[in-house]
């Protein structure tokens, strides 16, 4: 891991994504992108009739990148930020877009960000920005909100299906797996439509461990009517200090139907880290 | 536990039922009775030939077959290995369920130990149902040990339970029992396709259940199987259990458990013991 980009906004949640990059970026030497984005739609609010408008939101752009910078220099003046190489970039755009925009031309392996969470209406109209770059972002995305000064982490529940291509998702996984020695929890969860017996359970994750050489893991089953109601109760239950799981890419009209898994436990899980991985 | 009857036929596998009761026997520093019947077969024989045995012929046969058994009888009850234990040795000729059920209510017998080879086929109608019937009839456990069956120690037993229609006297004899061997307790919920559940409701029937019954030593899973036999028997195959605790429940189409059908299922089909219980269970005493 050499990359890691981390949206900023300044919020609680942003600032504990970034300890938590800090801490990552220790351990493999990595270096961490910062990144805070003004949207249009605030810049538009200060222009006026009459005036040079664009002239106007570029300067007042300027100013407020100025102040941005000078904001994010003073918290890496922390204790808690040193050792690392940080990079501060501050632009205007939308933010899904230049997010993911920068992950590509960075070379981005890791993206840790901060959630607020969703829940009501907006959930099925807006989605949280969280959720968007959850949804597109080819490489992992790590979610945070809380982060206990003494954060390790020590279990990884990583939720998967049957299917060969989670070998993918559990290789993804072990690279954070190796960084903290943390023992790793096989979790499928039974339904009604894909009900497996618990033995058979056991063998198809063992296989899965072994062909992606997983080792210090061990398999479990929770018996659930949703995936997320499942997800969430077990790593509840088992005081996860992460959860990960495979996010399949889906855009409009399928999205807006089938919904995902992955945004639905970002959004509605409490205090524990998630990690969404992409399966191409 | 104060008293153990164990029916012989002298077969391998009742002698190994002699076995497990002796060391259960040792435990509870109970009394243990082994049973000889002589089933005196009556006048259907060589119908079919057209010769008849004469009274007199008949009272013979079986006379020889008594003293016969109660030479055995004899070797077992001095035998060393069953040292250190009240071992009381009997024949008696009868008809088996009847002279079994006599025995159980004038000797207040506690737990009935049997052989069994386990079966299927035609076979599957009628042994499983021999348990079941010795269980309905008398309110006794029944406890049936396979012929193979290495029974060292009884530390992990499987209770097999739908959380909410156990009664007291059972659950209070099978912690009774727990507490004797000093074993651990491992409640399973079978999940299974035809009714499923999911683990949030099931965790508070269990911690209600618990609670209620003042469990302790215990672990709980809900297991997921294709049926609920086959659930039990591969959960104590996972967990390498010594003991299956079952509970026949009464047919009225109520309880999840339909017409103890399970129980019997589990006796015919488990390579390890299996105690039975039937709701006329006593409480304790």
């Amino acid at each position: 891991m050499k990359t890691i980009l981390v949206p900023f906004d300044f919020s609680k949640c942003a600032q504990n994504a970034l300890r938590l990059a800090t801490q990552l970026a220790r351990k493999t030497e990595a270096q961490v992108y910062i990144s805070h984005i003004v949207e249009p739609a605030h810049l538009n609010l200060i222009s006026g009739k009459g005036e040079n408008s664009y002239g106007l939101v570029l300067k007042y752009f300027e100013h407020v990148k100025g102040i941005v910078l000078e904001n994010i220099e003073k918290i890496l003046q922390s204790p808690d930020y040193e050792g690392v190489k940080f990079q501060k970039f501050v632009e205007q755009g939308s933010i899904h877009k230049t997010l993911l925009h920068h992950i590509s031309t960075l070379e981005v392996d890791l993206v840790v960000m901060g959630t607020h969470g969703v829940g009501g209406l907006d959930e099925l109209w807006v989605g949280s920005r969280t959720e968007r770059i959850v949804r597109y972002s080819p490489v992992p995305v790590l979610t945070v909100r809380k982060l206990d000064n003494d954060f390790n982490i020590q279990k990884i529940v990583l939720a998967i299906n049957l299917e060969d291509k989670q070998i993918e998702t559990i290789k993804k996984v072990k690279r954070i797996q190796a960084l903290f020695a943390a023992h790793v929890q096989l979790l499928y969860v039974n339904k009604l439509t894909g009900f497996y017996g618990s033995q058979e359970i056991h063998q198809r994750l063992d296989v899965l461990a072994a062909n992606a050489q997983l080792d210090n893991y061990s398999t479990h089953y929770e018996s659930a009517y949703n995936e997320e109601q499942g997800i969430l109760n077990f790593a509840k239950r088992e005081n996860a200090d992460l959860i990960a799981l495979a996010t399949h890419q889906r855009n409009g009209l399928s999205h807006l139907l089938a919904g995902s898994i992955t945004e639905n436990i970002v959004n509605h899980t409490a205090d524990i880290p998630v990690l969404a991985c992409a399966i191409v | 536990m104060k008293k153990l009857l164990v029916p012989i036929d002298f077969s391998d596998c009742s002698l190994n039922a002699l076995r497990v009761a002796y060391q259960l026997a040792q435990k509870a520093q109970a009394q243990l009775q082994a049973l000889h019947i002589v089933e005196p077969v009556y006048s259907y024989v060589g119908a079919a030939d057209g010769m008849y045995l004469s009274a007199e012929v008949e009272q013979k046969y079986l006379e020889s077959l008594v003293a016969a058994a109660e030479e055995k009888m004899k070797e077992i009850a001095q035998n060393p290995d069953f040292g250190g234990v009240e071992l009381d040795t009997q024949v008696k000729i009868g008809n088996m369920f009847n002279l079994i059920k006599k025995e159980i209510e004038t000797q207040s017998i506690d737990l009935i130990v049997m052989g069994t080879q386990g079966v299927s086929g035609i076979d599957e109608i009628l042994v499983g149902s021999n348990t079941e019937k010795i269980v309905r009839m008398s309110g006794c456990p029944v406890l049936t040990v396979r012929e193979n069956a290495q029974v060292q120690d009884f530390k992990k037993i499987v209770l097999a339970t739908d959380l909410y229609s156990e009664n007291r006297a059972i659950i209070e004899q099978i912690q009774a029992l727990q507490q004797l061997l000093e074993a651990h307790l491992y409640l399973v919920y079978v999940n299974e396709p035809g009714d499923f559940q999911a683990q949030r409701g099931i965790e508070e029937r269990k911690a209600e259940f618990v609670r209620f019954f003042g469990l302790q030593n215990y672990s709980f899973q809900l297991y997921c199987d294709k049926s609920i036999e086959a659930g039990i028997l591969h959960y104590a195959e996972d967990i390498e259990a010594d003991l299956i605790v079952m509970v026949t429940h009464q047919r009225n189409g109520i309880s999840h458990f339909v017409a103890g059908s399970i129980a019997e299922d589990i006796v015919n089909h488990s390579p390890r013991p299996v105690l039975t219980y039937g709701l006329k269970t006593k409480a304790l005493s």
